[in-house]
């Protein structure tokens, strides 16, 4: 008994498998739309999640990190007067998988040449822990900062054009103190920045952290920015730190970069609907193959009845069948959209869309990333809709009557 | 081929109607997936079309405008001596100008705004309030106060309110400099702020008197921008003639293409994603319905070969599978389009809220997009995809029907049913 019940698993493949090369042409055309579904599914994916992941990186290295420490009431009314003292020894609330960390001074300041005059963004760093910013990859005409100490200006490129001026010249720069006064005060420019987001070398100027602390007559700072490893490791740390440093706000990326957080979100959905929309689109040739390819063998499946075998084996035998030609598709597809991949992984030149990219957030050349979670998505959506399309079909293949198929 | 009198026509029509419900669920799964593609490419287009009339509508609503009329040298470098004269009468100039529906002058400088010993800096704009209200949204952003009231009053961004530390009512000092090299001064009353929701714009824009900001700036009747909105901001690179000849020797016209270019690339990019997509759908489809006519042919490869024993030509045959591939297209479409239409009509009317979606809301002010969102329908699209879906039926047709031309008579008809 146990041995009639069990699925005879062997000879259902053998007879799938077989089923599908005597009709090798239009399998063929099936597998092929399914494989090219696939490709292209993978493909746009995976451009798409380079998009994504382009946005995140710019997020964050746009001097925000994964998570930064602000004094609450800083994000409204950014200014030296809602700096903080940092606690002695505040990193051990620090989980591992920390990539570097940066203590920053940023106000808002008035810059001005003999000519021009522009608002930006004042920053005292130390230049060192700044390679967890865009600043770290920048390249420099002139010299860098050379330290906390050091009161020249690190200016960008735009901006440098803007005002009409050049490294060793001096700048006018006006901005709050401390105390709440106007403090106005000569820079000497050490040198000029290029970014790879050019609006950033409007808003940015630079100077030395210990340099800036003593022309606004304090010895606070106003964040402390932190790149992790990892983005997972977010959540663990804003958990640590959100205990140990009291009176303080622990903010993640996407709260402070609300525009590209929702970006990042909004490409996740688009992803999905494109998954769905795609590889629905196969069920309509798939479900007509399965039907015409029970339909043909109306007295071969009535002969296998009348000879004894269970409904369920007929139902097996479709959803096999329909699983076997999916599996080969997607294995196809997924093999060229490999090989494709291989070709795009260094990367794409996009300056013809370079404005409109850097608006997003995103780089002149961007990469696509290969997401191991998206394939398996891929995979088991192109199973379940195999069962799917195979589910009509398999009913046909039940109902027939052994005694009427034989008879045609 | 020589008897095709309108008769003959008809009963090829007919003959190929009923020898489509010959196989009722293969017809009827054709054309479900035609009509899937195409409701999907019809609807995901007028949503694309909506979104971007809502982009460019928000965008070049706020302060742009989808015209402007500059000083040549102005918009690569923005410096207050880049002016152009009589800017008053420039603007009335293009009031008169058909399509034209709102002009306004603007000078603008940026300074430094201090109240007390507070100070920022910030883009000063001096507007003439009534016809910038025509114009541009941003008085509508209004968080208190009111919209310029009187020719000495500011109109300020909440965020640059609230660093300056002030309230309606105060009064503040904005610092420049003139257009002639001088110091230029200018002392405003506070009467009202807005909050557009764009960071960038609350926190660095300050809007006074027109007159008010010539006086203090050195610029007499000078303004940097006569912004002008027309009827329809996608019809106005035809327009530019007409603009042009109304414009005096010596400015510079830039429509909102230039002026944001991150706008067209944006909807370049979107658009261009989405066609890939609509692609890929098409011919995933199309595939499905070579299959489909693959069986066809095979399944009925007997009765060809007694139609061809019979003296039909190979031709007429494969004219006839073309009718059915057009008719299960027809069934497509209209299926495809009827559910659009259920979808995009409503929907075009009420619109889709989308501050109700959650996490769009902070979206919506960031991304330059409005509350909600219209999808339009145009000709365009309810041609276009239903168009290259014809294409790709009968060329999935034709594909297995050409093997008509190579069947053997004897052979096709000792084929087993």
């Amino acid at each position: 008994m146990n041995r009639a019940r069990r699925m005879p698993v062997k000879l259902l493949m053998q007879l799938s498998w077989r089923n599908i090369w005597r009709h090798r042409r239009r399998n063929a055309i099936l597998l092929s739309a399914i494989a090219i579904a696939v490709t292209g599914v993978t493909l746009l994916n995976m451009m798409m999640r380079g998009m994504q992941q382009d946005m995140m990186n710019t997020a964050i290295e746009n001097l925000t990190g994964h998570v930064k420490i602000l004094a609450p009431g800083y994000r409204d009314d950014p200014g030296i007067e809602r700096g903080f003292e940092v606690v002695e020894g505040w990193q051990t609330a620090l989980p591992g998988g920390v990539q570097g960390w940066a203590k920053r001074i940023r106000v808002p300041a008035v810059v001005m040449s003999e000519r021009e005059t522009r608002g930006i963004q004042l920053l005292g760093v130390d230049p060192v822990r700044e390679s967890i910013s865009f600043l770290g990859d920048a390249t420099v005409d002139g010299e860098r900062l050379a330290g906390p100490g050091d009161s020249r200006l690190l200016v960008g490129g735009l901006l440098t054009e803007a005002l009409d001026t050049a490294p060793g010249r001096r700048l006018v720069l006006v901005t709050q103190g401390a105390d709440g006064r106007t403090r106005e005060a000569g820079f000497r420019i050490a040198g000029v920045y290029r970014a790879e987001i050019a609006g950033l070398e409007k808003a940015f100027v630079f100077t030395g952290l210990e340099a800036l602390q003593q022309l606004l007559g304090t010895d606070k700072i106003t964040e402390i920015s932190i790149r992790l490893d990892h983005e997972d490791l977010e959540a663990p740390t804003i958990a640590g730190l959100t205990g140990s440093v009291e009176n303080l706000d622990v903010l993640s990326w996407r709260e402070l970069e609300p525009q590209a957080a929702s970006m990042v979100e909004i490409s996740d959905m688009a992803i999905y609907i494109l998954f769905v929309i795609v590889m629905g689109a196969l069920v309509f040739g798939l479900v007509n193959t399965l039907v015409t390819a029970v339909m043909e063998r109306l007295r071969e499946l009535g002969m296998l009845r009348a000879i004894g075998m269970r409904p369920r084996v007929v139902v097996a035998q479709v959803v096999v069948e329909s699983s076997i030609i999916m599996a080969i598709g997607v294995a196809t597809g997924l093999m060229l959209a490999a090989a494709m991949f291989a070709f795009v992984a260094d990367g794409i030149d996009l300056t013809a869309f370079d404005d409109s990219l850097a608006s997003f957030g995103m780089r002149p050349t961007f990469v696509p990333v290969f997401d191991i979670r998206d394939v398996v998505l891929v995979v088991v959506l192109s199973l379940a809709l195999s069962v799917l399309a195979s589910f009509y079909p398999a009913r046909r293949a039940v109902k027939i009557k052994p005694l009427d198929a034989l008879r045609r | 081929m020589a008897d095709r009198s309108p008769r003959t026509r008809t009963l090829f029509v007919r003959v190929a109607w009923r020898n489509l419900w010959r196989r009722r669920l293969r017809t009827w799964m054709s054309a479900s997936g035609i009509g899937f593609a195409i409701f999907l490419v019809t609807v995901g287009m007028s949503f694309q079309a909506g979104t971007y009339d809502a982009w460019i509508e928000t965008a070049t609503g706020l302060m742009s405008g989808h015209a402007q009329v500059q000083h040549p040298a102005y918009f690569d470098n923005p410096e207050v001596r880049h002016s152009l004269a009589e800017g008053t009468d420039l603007a009335s100039q293009f009031e008169g100008v058909p399509g034209v529906v709102a002009v306004a002058p603007r000078a603008e400088a940026f300074a430094l705004v201090s109240v007390g010993e507070r100070s920022f800096g910030a883009m000063v704009i001096g507007v003439d309030p009534v016809r910038d209200a025509a114009l541009s949204d941003l008085s509508t952003h209004l968080a208190a106060g009111e919209y310029l009231p009187s020719p000495d009053s500011a109109f300020v961004g909440t965020a640059l309110a609230t660093n300056l530390g002030i309230e309606v009512g105060d009064e503040i000092v904005v610092l420049g400099s003139g257009a002639e090299g001088g110091v230029a001064a200018l002392v405003s009353r506070v009467d009202g702020m807005f909050e557009t929701g764009r960071v960038e714009v609350d926190r660095s824009v300050l809007q006074v008197g027109l007159a008010a900001m010539q006086a203090g700036f050195e610029l007499g009747d000078a303004v940097h921008r006569v912004v002008i909105k027309t009827r329809d901001a996608r019809g106005v690179t035809g327009m530019r003639p007409i603009l042009e000849a109304a414009m005096p020797a010596g400015g510079r016209l830039l429509d909102w293409n230039e002026l944001l270019p991150e706008l067209e690339q944006a909807i370049q990019i979107d658009r261009t994603t989405a066609a890939m997509t609509y692609w890929l759908l098409l011919v995933v489809v199309a595939m499905s319905v070579v299959n489909a006519f693959i069986m066809t042919v095979f399944e009925r490869t007997r009765e060809f070969g007694m139609l061809l024993a019979i003296g039909m030509r190979p031709g007429s045959i494969i004219g006839m599978l073309s009718i059915e591939a057009v008719c299960v297209w027809a069934m497509g479409t209209v299926i495809g389009i009827l559910l659009c239409l259920l979808v995009v009509v409503p929907l075009g009317m009420v619109g889709i809220d989308l501050a109700g979606i959650e996490g769009m809301d902070a979206m919506a002010g960031q991304l330059m997009m409005p509350d909600r969102l219209y999808p339009a329908l145009n000709v365009e699209v309810l041609v276009e995809s239903p168009g290259w879906m014809l294409l790709g039926t009968l060329i999935a047709a034709l594909i297995p029907a050409l093997r008509v031309r190579r069947m053997q008579v004897v052979e096709a008809l000792r084929e087993e049913e």
